[in-house]
């Protein structure tokens, strides 16, 4: 009898986003305040999340 | 601003339709206008005193507020981008007008007929030309006593002019300046004087120590580093022929030019996904573009001063 593979989490999408440096440099001013993550990637996400929540209120 | 802080009243002048007078002020100085009849529209123009290249710019005052109002500035042409003049006093029945530029004489014969109808242009022209400025010189108009607007077709209208006697609005000069109100000459035949036109009273008021005082405290509360002035224009020579020649040899120095782009991979779980994509901004967005639109409406929204007055405005 075969074994039941465990569940897998579903695999993250990885989005690859542009930004010119002008936007980096607002960006980098959030990386900066340390509440939005370490990484430039981290901040997208957060920034991300927070607009889904103003937006979409989730 | 309370008129009591003003200095002494320097001059007085009442303008019968349709006059107009260009008036040097000093900063801190106040020009009162007035109605004297019931529902008068005034033009008004500026330039700086010393330099007469910068001037009102209605322009780019219509992008701080389609109607100006008390409290707000009448702001000078880009790149130099100073407040020339504050409205320091205005009843809110005054509606301004930052869209209707200024009435011409080929207006009134392309609606009329007229061969020569009063008109603002001209007028305009009349005052300046006591500085040495010619009619190309008069620039757009903001208007007092003007309540304009457009429909979803982009019709522009006129409403009928609201103003009453005695109602005063109060300008104070942020730098020294050419202050020029003028009737408008399309009062006969349009709204905007009630289909006749009236006299207005003219008055400017000396500066104070509390009016100066109030000019370097608004100035500072505006003063940010890119309010350029010739020194800093890659070209600076003023133009004295009216032929437009090729300078061989020019080399334009666009900013940031050329633009870095550069990317980044940002992972998200695919309940994430599904919420990117829920924020479609456009049918034609990928994700990536959704990403960046959302991320800066974000930026726009909660790190500049504008966005969280929109914000509040909204009630959100």
């Amino acid at each position: 009898m075969k074994r039941k593979s465990a569940r897998r989490a579903p695999r993250p999408t990885r989005i690859k986003v542009a930004f010119t440096q002008q936007q980096w440099q607002l960006l980098d001013r959030l990386q900066a305040e340390k509440r939005w993550g370490p990484r430039r990637a981290d901040v997208v996400r957060s920034v991300l999340r927070d607009y889904v929540k103003q937006e979409l209120g989730e | 601003m309370s008129g009591e802080s003003y200095g002494r009243r320097r001059l007085k002048l009442v303008f019968q339709p349709v006059e107009g007078k260009a008036l040097p002020m000093k900063a801190g100085e106040v020009l009162r206008i007035t109605q004297l009849g019931n529902g008068q529209c005034v033009d008004f123009n500026c330039y700086n005193l010393h330099d007469y290249k910068e001037q009102m710019s209605v322009g780019f005052t219509r992008m701080h507020s389609f109607r100006p109002k008390q409290g707000d500035f009448l702001w000078s042409n880009p790149p130099r981008n100073n407040p020339m003049m504050a409205i320091v006093g205005m009843p809110q029945s005054c509606c301004t007008d930052t869209l209707h530029a200024r009435c011409n004489a080929f207006l009134f014969e392309d609606y009329y007929g007229f061969g020569l109808h009063t008109n603002c242009q001209d007028t305009f022209a009349a005052a300046v030309g006591e500085y040495g400025l010619t009619p190309d010189d008069v620039h757009d108009a903001f208007n007092l006593w003007m309540d304009t607007g457009w429909d979803d077709q982009g019709t522009t209208y006129i409403r009928r002019n609201s103003g009453r006697k005695g109602e005063y609005v109060d300008l104070m000069a942020m730098m020294d300046v050419l202050a020029v109100p003028i009737l408008c000459g399309s009062g006969d035949l349009q709204p905007t004087a009630a289909f006749f036109p009236k006299p207005i009273q003219v008055e400017i008021f000396a500066a104070t120590a509390v009016t100066r005082a109030r000019v370097g405290e608004m100035a500072a509360r505006v003063k940010l580093k890119n309010h350029r002035t010739p020194a800093d224009f890659a070209v600076n020579r003023i133009l004295a022929t009216r032929e437009l020649r090729r300078q061989p040899g020019y080399k334009p120095k666009f900013v940031n030019y050329p633009l870095a782009f550069t990317s980044v991979e940002v992972e998200l779980t695919s309940a994430e996904v599904a919420q990117l994509r829920r924020l479609r901004f456009a049918d034609y967005q990928k994700d990536d573009e959704i990403l960046r639109e959302a991320v800066m409406r974000w930026l726009f929204r909660n790190r500049t001063r504008r966005g969280k007055l929109k914000q509040a405005a909204a009630g959100k």
